[in-house]
């Protein structure tokens, strides 16, 4: 943990709630990302990210020093996050959302060498698709695949996280990866 | 020539992410490098999941993290008191009537949104409550915690509902005069946007769909007056006037309230009219 992190927190556990503002401005933008891409709403992924840390904030004391705050933080906004979800009536979880639609940058994989026009037209595809395949997975599978792929932790760590088995931890990511395969995969047929 | 069987999809996901065994990984690169079958799912694979990696997050407003600040310091004012309360005090009394649903009750206290629902209503009523563990009002709250709860929350929904409105109704009465500033009905209607997502979050998961509609109608507006320009002209104003009557929101919040203050007076004890110290 950096030791920016350490002093902050031993600030606030001294009464300086004004240090708890150094933590929240430091770590809150990746927060909302690990949010964003669990929820796929930006009005949920800010939620997420004030209850993150007032979470913390109220669990400061149980948090151990040589624990790194981001991972702690992050495991904080996951829960939130996947709590978030399975309480989202499926009528929302169907319809869905901005999720991944902002992600135009998708299209460079199979695109190469079309025009413009047609490089457009086939970034907007995938880029539909790609949202599809991320509201059909539950929300676990979504937790999962998105601690695997975009935060880049282990399954163990994910399984630790999530309070699950290590071999449910795979399968969900298996059932994520094979989701979206099966959605993406005319993409790379072109 | 191929080594061994055929790598299935989903050690190949192992073997993208390195999460298969070091032997199990020697193999699977033994039998990719003679087998152009496998070799090949292996390519799309990867190709695949670059397209996803590419994908990005939107990027939050520049100020976002004095946003988050300003949003939290309610909340966290309210939690901050709790840390300092003694255990036997009104914090910890206050933090109990979320901690333990009274069934068959308004179940507004589950789950994540009553964390931060909490702080929101203890930092709100904090200044009304009784000192210490011996005072009468205290022993008299004991006896009542699931009526108090009940009736404090639904105190806040209430006058959540009366701040909207008032801050919609001089919106919507605004004459659309050449330009005219709402920066601070947007500043007004920012606050209430966090508070309005924690009470639609606790609706939704307590099961109350009526309540719930109206505040998915009213979280809507209130992200459209917080994402306009903060000076609009007056065609502008119109249409977001406009907007906001077509969806009949001043009229559901009337509504909402008047039932959410009809529900607060039947958890009242007989004999008590007054409001809860808001």
């Amino acid at each position: 943990m950096p030791d920016s992190d350490a002093l902050a927190i031993s600030r606030v556990r001294a009464g300086d709630d004004d240090a708890f503002r150094e933590l929240v401005e430091r770590h809150s933008r990746a927060v909302f990302r690990v949010a964003y891409r669990i929820t796929g709403r930006v009005e949920d992924a800010e939620d997420v990210v004030q209850e993150t840390f007032l979470k913390a904030y109220r669990q400061l004391d149980r948090f151990e020093a040589r624990a790194n705050l981001r991972t702690w933080l992050h495991r904080i906004a996951t829960n939130c996050a996947v709590d978030l979800l399975r309480a989202r009536p499926k009528r929302e979880i169907a319809e869905e959302p901005d999720t991944l639609e902002r992600a135009a940058g998708a299209a460079g994989v199979a695109e190469g060498g079309l025009p413009a026009p047609e490089r457009s037209l086939l970034g907007v595809q995938i880029t539909e698709r790609l949202g599809r395949a991320m509201t059909l997975l539950t929300e676990m599978e979504r937790a999962t695949f998105t601690l695997r792929h975009f935060e880049g932790l282990s399954i163990d760590e994910i399984a630790g996280m999530l309070g699950l088995k290590t071999g449910a931890t795979k399968h969900s990511i298996f059932r994520a990866v094979r989701k979206v395969r099966r959605e993406l995969q005319p993409f790379i047929e072109v | 020539m191929t080594t061994g069987r055929h790598v299935d999809e989903d050690d190949l996901t192992l073997l993208h992410y390195a999460e298969l065994g070091d032997g199990e990984a020697r193999a699977a690169r033994a039998h990719l490098a003679g087998c152009a079958e496998c070799r090949t799912r292996q390519e799309a694979l990867a190709r695949i999941l670059a397209m996803v990696d590419d994908s990005d997050t939107p990027e939050p407003d520049p100020r976002f993290e004095s946003q988050v600040w300003r949003r939290l310091q309610p909340a966290l004012r309210a939690a901050s008191a709790e840390r300092r309360a003694q255990p036997t005090g009104v914090a910890a009394r206050v933090r109990g009537w979320f901690q333990i649903p009274a069934p068959g009750r308004l179940a507004w206290a589950g789950g994540v949104a009553a964390i931060a629902l909490a702080a929101f209503v203890a930092g709100r009523f904090w200044p009304a409550a009784p000192a210490g563990p011996g005072a009468p009002q205290v022993q008299a709250a004991r006896q009542t915690d699931e009526a108090i709860r009940e009736r404090v929350l639904l105190s806040a929904l209430g006058d959540h509902f009366d701040r909207t409105e008032a801050m919609l109704v001089e919106l919507t009465g605004t004459e659309p005069d050449a330009r005219v500033s709402i920066a601070g009905e947007q500043q007004r209607a920012a606050d209430l946007l966090a508070a309005t997502r924690l009470y639609r979050r606790a609706a939704v998961e307590a099961g109350d769909a009526g309540v719930a509609d109206v505040l998915d109608v009213l979280q809507r507006v209130l992200v459209e007056v917080t994402g306009s320009p903060s000076e609009l002209s007056a065609y502008e104003l119109q249409a977001l006037q406009n907007r906001i009557r077509s969806q009949e929101l001043l009229f559901k919040l009337r509504i909402a309230s008047s039932a959410v203050r009809n529900r607060e007076t039947r958890t009242r004890p007989a004999g008590h009219d007054g409001r809860t110290g808001a």
